[in-house]
């Protein structure tokens, strides 16, 4: 039993507040674990240059239409960082906090679940920021940055960003094994990442290739920025592609949600 | 005394399986209480739903006056938790760690005076994952303790820990508490809930069997006296003839025979009285080199009153 006399006053009856310098802490936090994950650094930082490398050695002509190779592959890479962040990066971070108890001791912590979920998409906005400014700048000393409508384009990305999140925290929050949930992730990695064009030009696919890989939902992601990056407006079935992928995309936040809140459940 | 916990009929179940069963219970400012009972009792879950981590099924929890139904971030600020199964990222240094808990609170512990409390001011840099099992445990319950709560959860802190991180762990928590925070103790440690706990819940089969201070408990149960010898088929028999002869369990072939007050006294005499007629008749003298004495406890009253035997 212990000794009253021997431990300092703590009061009883009347806690502590809550203080709103938590999320600003929870970013900083996050951005540098995130720093220190190799793998997340590799995916985000350098395997975009690795692909840029490649492709810019590999193709250094242009198309029958007179568009140079690198101005056709710029945005698929672009996007290829976002299918990363969001369907490995953030799908394999959430089940790893989930499986060793982080979550577990943030849902004990004095502060809203949501400023987690903020804190990670914060986090993964700013990573892909600083690695597509990367991408932009080591292209743009190399070969010169076409970038004719930089709103749409980055309205575009960041759209394709939203989507990759929404079903990197749908996988996360699948009650898996992380093993499974890692290759699970890879798996779903490789179909948007082989299946929208951002690998191969989808209209180099076979007829029935290209209907199935039209809902490959980074399909109009990589359409529709292609299409900002070179200057082209956006065709009508495109901009209604874009709108279902934002219904999509809420539906699938909304199912994760759920998910989450059903933890209480167990 | 004030109740900072006051747990209500609190009741959870799943499809075929009921693990709180109308579970209710007081922690008063000031105390610290053991809930102890066997794996699956539902000690785990009863401190998940007072954590508010795991939904109950009915009842209500309150902590310092604060419902779990308020808005979780608020009633989060009621308490202090280590979990069982909880951690931090392996790469973060336990700065960093104190850094981030703190942010969460207006007045938190001073970051530097915790560490040194917690003995982890050299680790300031070290990383989570490579600190020892008893080191991850005092820097948990650092910052559980970082708001400074009035009510501390802790569940089986010392699980797996060596006797001298054992010993820094409560010391810790000697040091960072008031005589006035109240804590609930689940534990499978019936030594540490008998010597630390003012009050003790047994729970069992998703229900409340006994609750009270230990020394109470063990005389309402009449398990004051414990005596240990080599068990014979008879041996029942014989015992009921001995005055104040309340329970037995038998382990191994050993016979554990608990009495009252009443057999405290000449229980051992009379025993070997009557163990003297059977061993002749029996021819099983050794018996009685066998027979060793002492106080009953509160791993006695557990296993007597949760029907569990040492495997």
């Amino acid at each position: 039993m212990r000794d009253a006399t021997l431990a300092p006053a703590a009061p009883v009856g009347v806690p502590a507040r809550r203080s709103p310098r938590g999320l600003g802490q929870l970013c900083r936090t996050e951005t540098v674990l995130f720093l220190r994950e190799p793998a997340a650094m590799f995916f985000t930082m350098v395997f975009p240059l690795v692909l840029l490398l490649f492709v810019g050695v590999a193709y250094t002509g242009s198309d029958d239409s007179g568009t140079r190779y690198i101005d056709l592959y710029v945005p698929q890479i672009v996007a290829t960082i976002a299918v990363n962040l969001g369907v490995l990066g953030v799908a394999i971070n959430i089940a790893e906090c989930r499986e060793s108890g982080v979550l577990r001791r943030y849902r004990l912590a004095p502060v809203p679940m949501w400023w987690f979920w903020l804190s990670q998409v914060i986090v993964g906005v700013m990573m892909f920021a600083v690695s597509a400014v990367i991408l932009l700048g080591i292209v743009s000393a190399v070969y010169g940055v076409r970038l004719d409508h930089p709103v749409s384009f980055a309205a575009v990305t960041l759209l394709g960003l939203a989507v990759s999140f929404a079903i990197g925290v749908l996988l996360g929050n699948l009650r898996m094994p992380l093993r499974s949930i890692q290759i699970a992730g890879t798996g779903v990695f490789f179909v948007m990442f082989l299946g929208s064009g951002a690998a191969l030009p989808r209209d180099a696919f076979p007829d029935w290739l290209r209907l199935i890989t039209a809902v490959n939902p980074m399909s109009p992601i990589v359409d529709a920025s292609t299409d900002a990056y070179l200057g082209r407006s956006l065709s009508p079935h495109l901009v209604v592609g874009l709108g279902l992928l934002v219904v999509f995309t809420v539906v699938l936040v909304e199912v994760a949600r759920r998910m989450s809140h059903r933890e209480l459940d167990r | 005394m004030t109740a900072v916990l006051v747990v209500d009929d609190l009741r959870k179940s799943y499809p075929g399986r009921t693990v709180l069963d109308g579970v209710t219970l007081r922690v008063h400012e000031g105390e610290t209480i053991g809930l102890v009972g066997p794996n699956g009792a539902g000690k785990t879950t009863l401190l998940e739903c007072v954590e508010g981590i795991r939904r109950a099924d009915s009842g209500s929890v309150t902590i310092a006056g604060v419902t779990a139904s308020a808005a979780s971030a608020v009633f989060h600020l009621t308490f202090g938790a280590q979990l069982q199964e909880s951690s931090l990222p392996n790469r973060l240094r336990v700065g960093e760690a104190m850094r981030l808990f703190a942010a969460f609170y207006d007045e938190p512990w001073d970051i530097d005076d915790l560490l040194e409390r917690i003995d982890l001011r050299e680790q300031r840099r070290t990383m989570y994952g490579k600190l020892s099992g008893g080191q991850k445990r005092r820097l948990t319950l650092a910052l559980a303790l970082l708001g400074r709560p009035p009510m501390v959860l802790l569940d089986e802190p010392t699980t797996g820990l060596d006797p001298h991180a054992r010993l820094e762990l409560w010391g810790v928590l000697e040091r960072l508490t008031s005589g006035r925070t109240a804590i609930l103790l689940a534990t499978h440690d019936m030594h540490e809930a008998q010597e630390r706990c003012d009050r003790i819940y047994v729970l069992d089969q998703a229900r409340m069997v006994a609750d009270g201070p230990v020394s109470r408990l063990l005389d309402e149960a009449g398990l004051v006296t414990k005596i240990r010898l080599p068990h014979r088929p008879w041996m029942d028999e014989v015992l009921r003839a001995v005055p104040g002869w309340t329970a037995s369990r038998v382990v191994a072939a050993t016979h554990y025979a608990y009495g009252g007050a009443a057999f405290a006294g000449d229980a051992a005499a009379a025993l070997r009285q009557h163990l003297t007629a059977r061993s002749d008749e029996h021819g099983t003298p050794q018996l009685l080199a066998g027979i060793t004495t002492g106080p009953a406890d509160l791993e006695d009253l557990y296993l007597i009153r949760t029907g569990r035997q040492y495997a």
